[in-house]
Parts: C-alpha cells; sequence; structure tokens
C-alpha cells in the first residue's frame, strides 16, 4: 500500500498524535470474544493457508463470505454503475449485513453469533452511501459536483485515486479503516475526520 | 517416514550424493518437486512474488502432494498424502500466505504497516531479518521449525506463538 507510506511522512510532518495505531483492543480485536475460542486476533478474517479466493481482492480470506442479494443504493442523480456488492465491501458485509454469523471462519459454518445493533446494515443497502461503483474522472465530469479522483488532493498525501479507491472503486474501506492503524482516534474508524463534515468534503464539492 | 529405514534425517538430507540443484538446501535428498506454481496475487500487495525458491521449494516437495513422501535417496516413491488433505498445500498457492518474497526496508517503507525486518526485533534474540528471513526472503520456514528445535509446543510447528496473533505481529504493524 503505497498510501501509507506518503501518509506516515505526513504525518510525521504534521502531528504524531493523529496516528491511531494498532488494531489491537479495537472494534476488530476479537481475540477475547467468547465466539472465537483460537485466542487470536488475525485469524477471524485471515490465514496463512486454505483461504477463500472466491471474492476478487480478498486477502487470504478466512471467513465466509456472504451470498446475500443486496438491494443496492438508487436515485435519481446517481450518476454512477452500480451492482452487487464486490472487493473488500462484500468482506465487510460477510459481516455486517446480519446473515452470516460472526463465528463462521476457517471453515466453521455453523455459527450462531450475530452482529446487532446499527452495526448491522442489514441486506437493504438503499439507505446507505453507494459502494462497488468506479469513480473516475468520468464520473466526475458527468456529475460536476464531485472532484476528479485522479487530480484532486485527498489530504492523506496522495490522490483520492491513490488513497481511498481500490482498483478505481468506492468501497466501504473508501471511509473506514478495518484495522485501526490508520483511522482517527475516536471515529468509527474513519480513515479521515468528519467534523466540518471534511470526509464527506473530500470528494464532495459541494 | 516411509521408505524402510528407521533414520529420521535420510529422507531430507544425506551426507553424500545430496542434490544440489536448489539453492540453499542442505545436503538435499528428497526428490524436489517441478511443479509449476500460482503464486500468491493481490492488489495491495507490493512484494514481487515468483515461483517458489529456497527453503520452500524443500518444504513443497512433500507438500505439494506432486511428489511422493517416499521418493528420497534416488528411488521412486508411491506414497503420497489423500487430496484434500489439509497438509497439502497444493500448486495453487494463492489462498496461502505470500512466500519466496524479498522483504527488505525498502518493502516495509513502500507498504508503510511492515516493520523494517533490519531493525525490528524479533522476539527470538535477534531482528526479523537474522532470525526469519533466508537472504532477505521470506519462506516457509519464516514461521515454520522444520526440525521442531526451536517451536512453541502445542503449534504447528510455529517459531513463535500465534496467541493474541504474536506471529503475525512480529511483521505486520497492524
Ligand atoms: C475484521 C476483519 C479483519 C481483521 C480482524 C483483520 N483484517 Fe486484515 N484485512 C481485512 C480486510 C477487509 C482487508 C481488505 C480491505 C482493506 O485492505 O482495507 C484486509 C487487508 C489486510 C492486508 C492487506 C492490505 C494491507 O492493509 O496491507 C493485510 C496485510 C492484513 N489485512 C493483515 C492483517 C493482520 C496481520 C491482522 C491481525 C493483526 C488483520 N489483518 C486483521 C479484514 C481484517
Ligand atoms: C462515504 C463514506 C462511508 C462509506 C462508503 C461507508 N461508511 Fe460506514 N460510516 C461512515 C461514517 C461517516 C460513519 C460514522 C457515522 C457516525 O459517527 O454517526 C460510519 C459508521 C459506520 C458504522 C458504525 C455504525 C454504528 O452505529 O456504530 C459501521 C458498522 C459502518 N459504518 C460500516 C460500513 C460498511 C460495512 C460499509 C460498506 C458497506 C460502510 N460503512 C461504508 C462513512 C462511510
Ligand atoms: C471517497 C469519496 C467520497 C466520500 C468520502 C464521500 N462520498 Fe458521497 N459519493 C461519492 C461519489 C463518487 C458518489 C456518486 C456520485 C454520483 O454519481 O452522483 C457519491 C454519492 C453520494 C450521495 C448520493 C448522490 C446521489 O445523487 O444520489 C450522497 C447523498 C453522498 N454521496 C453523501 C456523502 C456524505 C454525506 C459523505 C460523508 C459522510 C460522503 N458522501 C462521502 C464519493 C464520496
Ligand atoms: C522433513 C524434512 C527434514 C528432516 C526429516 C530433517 N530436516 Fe534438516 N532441514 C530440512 C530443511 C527443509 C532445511 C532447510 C530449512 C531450515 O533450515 O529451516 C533443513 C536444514 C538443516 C540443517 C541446516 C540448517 C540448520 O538448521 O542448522 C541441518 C544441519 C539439518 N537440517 C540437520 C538435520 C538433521 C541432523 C536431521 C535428522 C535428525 C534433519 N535435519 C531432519 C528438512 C529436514
Ligand atoms: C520429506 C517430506 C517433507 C518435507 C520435505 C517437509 N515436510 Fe512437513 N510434513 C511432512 C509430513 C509427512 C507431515 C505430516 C506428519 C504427521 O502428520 O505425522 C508434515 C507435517 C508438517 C506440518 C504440520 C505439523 C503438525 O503438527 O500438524 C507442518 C507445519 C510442516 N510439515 C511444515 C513443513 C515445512 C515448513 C517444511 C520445509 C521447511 C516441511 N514441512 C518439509 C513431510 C514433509
Ligand atoms: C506467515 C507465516 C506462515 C508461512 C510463511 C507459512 N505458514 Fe504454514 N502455517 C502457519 C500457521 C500460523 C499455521 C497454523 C494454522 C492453524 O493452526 O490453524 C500453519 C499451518 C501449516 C500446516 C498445517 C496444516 C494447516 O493448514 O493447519 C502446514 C502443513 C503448513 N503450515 C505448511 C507450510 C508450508 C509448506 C509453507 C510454505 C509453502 C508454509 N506453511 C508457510 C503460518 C505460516
Ligand atoms: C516474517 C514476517 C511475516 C509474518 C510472521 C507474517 N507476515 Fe504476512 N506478510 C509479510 C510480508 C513481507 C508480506 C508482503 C506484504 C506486501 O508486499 O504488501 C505479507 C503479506 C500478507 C498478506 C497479504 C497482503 C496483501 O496486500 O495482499 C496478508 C493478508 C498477511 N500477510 C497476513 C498475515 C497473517 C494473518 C499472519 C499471521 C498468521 C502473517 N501475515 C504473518 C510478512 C509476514
Amino acid at each position: 500500500m503505497k498510501k501509507l507510506a506518503s501518509l506516515l511522512v505526513v504525518v510525521a510532518v504534521l502531528s504524531a498524535t493523529a496516528f491511531a495505531g494498532t488494531i489491537v483492543g479495537s472494534a476488530h480485536d476479537f481475540s477475547n470474544k467468547n465466539w472465537n475460542n483460537t485466542g487470536e486476533i488475525c485469524v477471524v478474517c485471515h490465514a496463512p493457508h486454505n483461504t477463500n479466493t472466491s471474492v476478487t481482492d480478498a486477502p487470504l480470506w478466512n471467513h465466509e463470505v456472504t451470498t446475500t442479494n443486496f438491494t443496492v443504493y438508487s436515485s435519481g442523480t446517481f450518476d454512477g454503475t452500480i451492482g452487487q456488492p464486490d472487493g473488500a465491501s462484500k468482506l465487510c458485509l460477510s459481516c455486517h449485513d446480519g446473515t452470516v454469523a460472526l463465528d463462521n471462519f476457517g471453515g466453521t459454518t455453523n455459527g450462531s453469533q450475530f452482529i446487532g445493533g446499527g452495526k448491522n446494515l442489514g441486506t437493504d443497502l438503499s439507505n446507505d452511501h453507494p459502494v462497488s461503483f468506479t469513480y473516475d474522472a468520468a464520473l466526475a465530469s458527468a456529475d460536476g459536483e464531485i472532484y476528479n479522483p485522479t487530480t484532486q488532493n485527498s489530504g492523506l498525501g496522495g490522490t483520492i485515486d491513490q488513497d481511498l479507491l481500490i482498483s478505481g472503486k468506492m468501497q466501504c474501506s473508501s471511509c473506514h479503516d478495518v484495522h485501526n492503524t490508520q483511522a482517527v482516534n475516536g471515529t468509527k474508524l474513519l480513515v479521515i475526520n468528519n467534523s466540518g463534515s471534511a470526509l464527506c468534503l473530500t470528494c464532495h464539492s459541494k | 517416514m516411509h521408505g524402510g529405514t528407521d533414520e529420521i534425517c535420510i529422507p531430507c538430507h544425506t551426507p553424500h550424493n545430496a542434490d544440489a540443484s536448489v539453492v540453499d538446501a542442505p545436503l538435499w535428498n528428497h526428490e524436489v518437486t517441478t511443479a509449476n506454481f500460482t503464486p500468491y496475487t493481490s492488489t495491495t500487495m507490493d512484494a514481487a512474488t515468483g515461483q517458489p525458491d529456497g527453503v520452500s521449494k524443500l518444504c513443497l516437495s512433500c507438500h505439494d502432494g506432486t511428489v511422493a513422501l517416499d521418493s528420497w535417496g534416488g528411488q521412486t516413491g508411491t506414497v503420497f498424502w489423500s487430496s484434500g488433505h489439509r497438509d497439502v498445500m497444493g500448486t495453487d498457492l494463492t489462498d496461502d500466505h505470500p512466500i519466496s518474497i524479498t522483504y527488505n526496508s525498502a518493502l516495509a517503507t513502500s507498504d508503510g504497516e511492515l516493520a523494517d525486518p533490519s531493525t525490528t526485533n524479533s522476539g527470538l534474540g535477534n531482528t526479523i531479518d537474522t532470525d526469519l528471513l533466508f537472504g532477505q526472503k521470506l519462506q516457509c520456514a519464516s514461521c515454520h521449525d522444520v526440525h521442531n528445535t526451536q517451536s512453541v509446543p502445542g503449534t504447528k510447528l510455529l517459531l513463535i506463538s500465534n496467541v493474541n496473533s504474536g506471529l503475525c505481529l512480529t511483521c505486520h504493524l497492524k
């Protein structure tokens, strides 16, 4: 991840406190949950062997993958071309859609713990920010009120495309850092602080 | 191990007539795999992968499932793992942790979330580079101790305990 190297430089220059730190003790540290008897952190999502390669861009994936047919975002003014969630978003939704048990990892399929409350996005994504669509210069000019991702700076050291998009696509991880290593302290794992809606205004020229 | 001997080392090593075709192979006695592997890939990975080499190629000469376990000392064996066995990696390594990749300070810098192997302590007494890498390369034996002399009891021959993902967090700054 080249973006992270440049981010490190920026962080070092700006302030040391912006650097959140580690997955240890974060929302995604499940090492002492009663539904995870391995005592490990990464294993709920990754393993070194026998992993699931069915999702493109899934790094050594060890959690059962959702098979939901989602209702995706739509609106009269949305200019992107959106389909079923893919890539990193599909990985997040493999816990956050509420259909796959949290403890279904490492080949286990009879888990019984499900995500709850506001952390469960459900299978209807029409009320969530659109994900899994290509965000490129063409979309920016068609829309007129979003920045060109290949030239606009993200504020993290590179362009929006380099720092926030995965293979040119908008995904859950465009806004969230699952590992909490680059996330802003005290936020919902956000990669950019949203006070003053700074996160939103990174892409939307409103 | 099979092959009609009570020696321990012989399926893997011999004092004479060893196979020197693999770089870093210590007095190798087991038939070496000739499989064409599919290495790990991903869009977020910074390291360049290629065909397995060095120590990993030795491990895969049993663990890819293409060479009989008892093909050593020049003999052609007949004993294979049953298909689908967990210990068999196969020739498709896209579902396995990347191996045979150069892991140096430059990679750590370009990735941003990897420890610098030349300065970070492995927890085993020296740096990651000294204790876990082979000619700056990450190999199967970076995580596993084939001889079980240094490995943590009760693990899959792991050099470092993976409780709290300690093994993973030795290299990954997550
Ligand atoms: C809750 C699930 C989850 C846990 C736990 C988790 N990861 Fe990840 N990891 C992901 C997802 C999803 C991605 C792909 C999306 C992304 O990179 O943001 C990823 C990507 C990665 C990558 C490749 C991209 C990068 O950031 O370099 C590495 C390496 C990685 N994880 C290592 C780890 C390690 C090591 C641990 C344990 C200390 C860990 N992860 C724990 C979900 C998780
Ligand atoms: C455009 C940016 C953006 C995208 C894309 C995005 N989120 Fe969020 N998400 C946010 C913000 C901002 C918050 C914090 C809201 C708050 O603090 O009230 C948030 C909050 C959350 C929360 C915490 C909810 C709670 O009640 O604690 C979860 C879980 C979450 N997002 C998951 C996801 C998942 C899964 C995806 C992909 C399907 C996703 N997000 C995509 C911006 C985004
Ligand atoms: C990484 C870039 C990025 C960030 C950050 C981001 N958005 Fe977006 N957002 C987009 C893109 C691209 C679209 C698609 C625009 C289109 O095609 O109309 C979009 C679409 C939307 C839409 C739907 C527009 C429509 O026409 O239906 C809304 C509403 C929206 N974003 C609000 C937000 C809010 C609120 C935030 C902050 C919490 C946010 N966005 C953060 C890139 C981003
Ligand atoms: C299952 C195969 C296997 C068996 C059995 C085996 N070795 Fe090894 N040995 C290896 C491999 C692979 C390496 C290179 C990787 C490494 O050093 O971790 C190696 C490396 C070595 C080395 C050089 C590196 C070092 O650790 O000092 C010595 C010496 C050695 N073995 C001695 C022995 C002796 C003596 C025995 C029997 C008691 C034995 N081995 C049994 C596979 C084996
Ligand atoms: C001569 C063939 C051979 C070679 C070479 C070999 N192995 Fe193995 N390995 C085996 C066999 C056979 C088993 C299964 C032993 C058993 O279950 O009793 C095994 C088991 C293992 C296990 C699982 C141990 C457990 O407790 O379940 C690991 C891990 C392993 N090998 C790693 C390696 C690594 C790493 C290398 C190279 C450094 C290597 N092996 C080289 C034949 C080999
Ligand atoms: C990054 C560290 C790492 C590397 C590199 C690695 N392994 Fe492993 N391996 C592990 C861990 C951790 C486990 C234990 C998994 C568990 O307990 O569920 C394991 C388990 C195994 C097992 C037991 C079967 C299983 O799936 O649990 C075998 C056999 C094995 N490894 C062989 C290899 C071989 C051969 C290579 C090189 C091709 C290799 N490993 C490379 C970390 C690694
Ligand atoms: C000896 C050091 C070392 C250990 C131990 C180690 N890794 Fe890695 N891992 C690496 C390096 C180096 C890479 C290549 C990173 C790159 O080039 O982006 C890597 C790559 C990965 C990737 C793929 C990243 C991507 O972008 O696709 C994942 C996922 C990962 N490791 C998870 C783990 C997990 C889980 C563990 C513990 C079981 C572990 N690693 C243990 C050094 C290590």
